[in-house]
């Protein structure tokens, strides 16, 4: 009977924790999960996908039109129909100027002063220049941008960006696409302990139980593209990090047991037979 | 007179607007969700049409694509 009450304790935390899952500025969200919209194998397969997901905020790319092709596609009136917010980022820009040229373009041509802030530093890990993001952080600041920055999993820089009015922040687990999951959770777990502000991990993700991982670090959320879009089965990939963020996250709430060196016996010690 | 857009050189007339450029270019001046920048700044859609603009400016006409 014991065990029933507190189950059903549970079931209620965990229903009130759906209903107002993740609060980046103003806006409140019922999903942990930010998905980005590239590398689907069809849009089909994309917008099957996000709503497995349950996502509620997917990430565009701003680029230039394609002058010798008129037949554009419509990505942002499919996205909108769903009901998803669009959270445009600067990928791609490797310079604090360009950044803040691409979030004001997006400013313009979406509607919205989100922006996913990415300066990157180096074209083949696609590891952030910190100096040139800090720039650009500030800079979309002054202008009443809301900023999201894609930063390296280091406290400091982490900290620098919540002090000066970052909406959130968003430590790389591992290099963009690399699938390789979270690679330094001890700073993960720093960086929990020293921003106020949302902790999103974007970046490196290959599976469902890399995001029941941040999740169970106290992130707040976890944006990803590649782990669902190039899975053998984006749809199902998708509901899997569903399940493993709500688990992963119920895991933190219910608060994990201390790692020990040797073996605690679970099953009583009196009244062995034999001795 | 010569401009450039999307970093390709484009022959346009003296005189010429963003939005007559657009023209130009067969893309419609009410595009939803695409954006102009002329030499690096933003210009609003509500400032297409009366927007001038000169030799050897850089236009950037942008929207968005897939991402992640």
């Amino acid at each position: 009977m014991q065990m029933k009450v507190e189950s059903n304790e549970l079931g209620v935390k965990s229903k009130e924790s759906r209903a107002k899952q993740l609060k980046i500025a103003d806006k409140e969200f019922a999903s942990r999960l930010i998905l980005g919209t590239s590398r689907y194998p069809n849009p089909n397969v994309m917008l099957d996908a996000l709503e497995a997901s349950g996502t509620e905020m997917v990430t565009v790319a701003i680029r230039r039109i394609n002058l010798t092709d008129g037949s554009r596609e419509s990505l942002i009136s499919l996205l909108k129909q769903k009901g998803l917010q669009i959270l445009p980022n600067t990928a791609g820009c490797y310079t604090a100027h360009e950044a803040v040229l691409t979030a004001k373009l997006a400013r313009e041509a979406l509607g919205t002063n989100w922006i996913k802030l990415e300066v990157i530093g180096d074209d083949e890990t696609l590891f952030p220049d910190v100096s040139e993001l800090l720039k650009g952080a500030e800079k979309l600041l002054s202008e009443g941008f809301v900023v999201l920055p894609y930063c390296n999993d280091d406290p400091v820089t982490c900290k620098k960006l919540s002090d000066m009015g970052c909406a959130a922040v968003m430590p790389l687990g591992a290099p963009i696409g690399s699938g390789m999951g979270i690679r330094n959770p001890y700073n993960i777990q720093i960086i929990r302990e020293l921003v106020t502000v949302p902790l999103i991990i974007d970046a490196g993700v290959g599976t469902a139980s890399d995001v029941a991982i941040a999740m169970e670090l106290g992130c707040d959320g976890v944006l990803l593209n590649t782990a669902v879009a190039q899975a053998k089965h984006p749809v199902a990939m998708a509901r899997a990090v569903k399940l493993a963020a709500e688990a992963g996250r119920l895991a933190y709430e219910a608060g994990r047991i201390p790692r020990k060196l040797f073996a605690l016996a679970s099953s009583p010690v009196e009244g062995l037979i034999g001795k | 007179m010569n401009v450039s857009v999307n970093g390709k050189e484009h022959i346009t007339h003296e005189g010429a607007s963003l939005a007559s450029l657009l023209e130009d270019l067969s893309i419609s001046r009410d595009e939803k969700g695409i954006a102009i920048a002329l030499d690096y700044e933003v210009i609003p859609r509500d400032l297409w049409e009366r927007t001038v603009i000169s030799c050897g400016m850089k236009i950037e006409v942008v929207r968005a694509v897939a991402g992640g």
